[in-house]
């Protein structure tokens, strides 16, 4: 039976650190990187995030998403990410987080400008709002901000249950310390009762997963349809070019010429000499 | 080979069913402790599947998944991002993909003739190639290094006009119009690593056709991409050896 399992929102600079120390990253939870600034992009995470096997997706805060405009090379380094976090079934998607309050403005359009000339345009932008989790847009992507101290993990169950699908959890103070993280965890994983995630948020992912596949055999079908088409064109083309040849080459040669040839032919044991006063044409049999 | 640990192997997959065979193909490289670097094409079916297989076979894997922008050449600009952006070290960069060229006679015969360069027969005469030869830049299949057809100082094939667009634009003033064909050979990296840090891989990549472009009928940035991929190393005074 599926779990529930949300994914923990770390820093990119606390992951940093980490990875630097040459600590490994404690549990197997859900991991949700936030990036909040340019620095937090580095090679250490590339690498990090293409050796680790479990599930993870990342985040921006809004202020990095504004940065994007003024440095391009961010929006390679995004490219590179989404490339390395989809989860190979769903959508791309990009979290952002806002600690402004009201409706921040979001502005998407550099990166979205960027992913399409490298051909992606499926991109999506669920909005997580850090002072206003309870605030839905359009995603099935949702917000938990529990307090890390006084929290227990029977809180977090109790939320985490109401959610659904793809819940993030941000801690209110600063988590610096991913032991206790993996802890609560752990109780987390040993309150299965409350952990079943509910029917109805499952059935959507597996269709939105099967639906996915679906249009990529679909796809996958006309590909083949085309490449049985464009065979045709190819074939054809190289067989006019061998008839171009033919007429150019060797039609073009005056009757007498030809015919020295076939005597040649003849002399070099490639044609039988009977056969030149045979009047009957010779059949291609294909047999050779 | 100098240090064995400094290969990167940068394999672009297309096709759902070759997953298997391209783990048995890489089998003889096993013993060189390299690191392989994957993209799997995003049109590509059953990518959990494939991905899963090529964890277990490769634990140390990278995988990426991009759109079919360029064929196997923007899929190979992709890698190079990300060899580059993950900063991994690697002395010999070894480019292979899923070439199947449904459309064409002899695809069978192009794929196996490719692959001549990791076959183990083959492997240490590769290798030692590079070590006692410090001029030589790219290694690959004999009968697919091919010069670009020349006239007067001009390109005649049907790439002729964008390959000397991009010569131009990107200053690489040539010493050699031979390429690979196919794309799949080994390369020493610094040439490499030193013009796509110049020089924006997926800057580069943003220009090339999308879906699978041919250049059967006419030019393409993609195909003239395959020429520039070769001739940025051997710009450089590098020479190209086959096997």
């Amino acid at each position: 039976m599926p779990v529930f399992k949300p994914y923990y929102t770390i820093k990119g600079s606390l992951l940093a650190g980490l990875i630097n120390s040459g600590k490994p990253v404690p549990g197997n939870w859900r991991l949700n990187i936030l990036l909040e600034s340019e620095n937090d992009l580095n090679p250490a995470l590339f690498k990090f995030i293409g050796g680790i096997n479990r599930e993870f997706v990342f985040s921006i805060t809004d202020t990095l998403l504004k940065r994007t405009r003024e440095f391009p090379h961010l929006l390679g380094k995004l490219y590179l990410l989404t490339s390395m976090t989809r989860s190979l079934t769903g959508k791309r998607n990009i979290l952002v987080f806002s600690e402004a309050d009201g409706n921040p403005s979001v502005d998407t359009g550099a990166i979205k400008s960027f992913f399409e000339a490298q051909g992606s345009r499926d991109i999506n932008f669920p909005l997580l709002q850090v002072k206003n989790p309870n605030k839905k847009d359009n995603s099935t992507w949702r917000l938990l901000t529990p307090g890390f101290r006084d929290s227990d993990s029977s809180t977090i169950i109790k939320e985490t249950a109401l959610t659904g699908l793809n819940t993030v959890i941000y801690f209110k103070e600063p988590v610096n310390d991913l032991s206790a993280l993996e802890q609560i965890d752990r109780e987390l994983n040993q309150s299965d009762k409350q952990l079943v995630q509910n029917e109805a948020g499952n059935g959507i992912k597996e269709r939105e997963e099967f639906e996915m596949e679906r249009d990529l055999w679909r796809k996958r079908a006309l590909l083949y349809q085309d490449f049985l088409m464009l065979s045709k064109s190819v074939q054809q083309k190289e067989y006019y070019d061998v008839i171009d040849w033919y007429h150019k080459e060797y039609e073009a040669l005056p009757v007498w010429y030809k015919r020295l040839g076939h005597v040649i032919k003849v002399l070099m044991g490639k044609r039988k000499l009977k056969s030149l006063f045979n009047k009957k044409p010779v059949k291609n049999t294909g047999n050779r | 080979m100098e240090n064995q640990s400094k290969i990167a192997v940068l394999y672009h997959l297309f096709y759902e069913d070759t997953s298997e065979m391209i783990c048995e193909e890489l089998d003889p490289l096993l013993t060189l402790n390299a690191t392989y670097l994957f993209n799997i094409c995003s049109d590509t079916p059953d990518k959990k599947q494939i991905s899963a297989r090529l964890k277990s076979k490769f634990p140390s894997c990278i995988i990426i998944d991009t759109s079919n922008k360029g064929k196997d050449i923007g899929a190979k600009l992709a890698l190079i991002y990300l060899f580059l952006q993950s900063e991994l070290q690697a002395n010999y960069l070894l480019f292979l993909h899923d070439k199947k060229s449904l459309q064409a006679l002899k695809s069978v015969t192009w794929k196996k003739d490719l692959l001549k360069i990791i076959s183990p027969e083959n492997l240490a005469e590769v290798l030692n190639t590079f070590d006692n030869n410090e001029n030589c830049g790219i290694v690959a299949t004999k009968e697919y290094i091919i010069e670009e057809p020349l006239e007067d100082g001009k390109f005649t094939g049907i790439n002729g006009n964008i390959l000397s667009n991009l010569l131009l634009n990107y200053n690489i003033n040539l010493r050699s119009y031979l390429f690979v064909a196919g794309t799949m050979f080994w390369a020493r990296a610094k040439p490499l690593r030193d013009f796509f840090t110049q020089h924006d891989p997926l800057k580069i990549r943003a220009e090339l056709e999308d879906g699978n472009v041919l250049d059967n009928f006419s030019g393409t940035n993609t195909h003239s991409w395959e020429r520039l991929l070769s001739w940025i190393i051997t710009s450089k005074g590098f020479s190209i050896k086959g096997i």
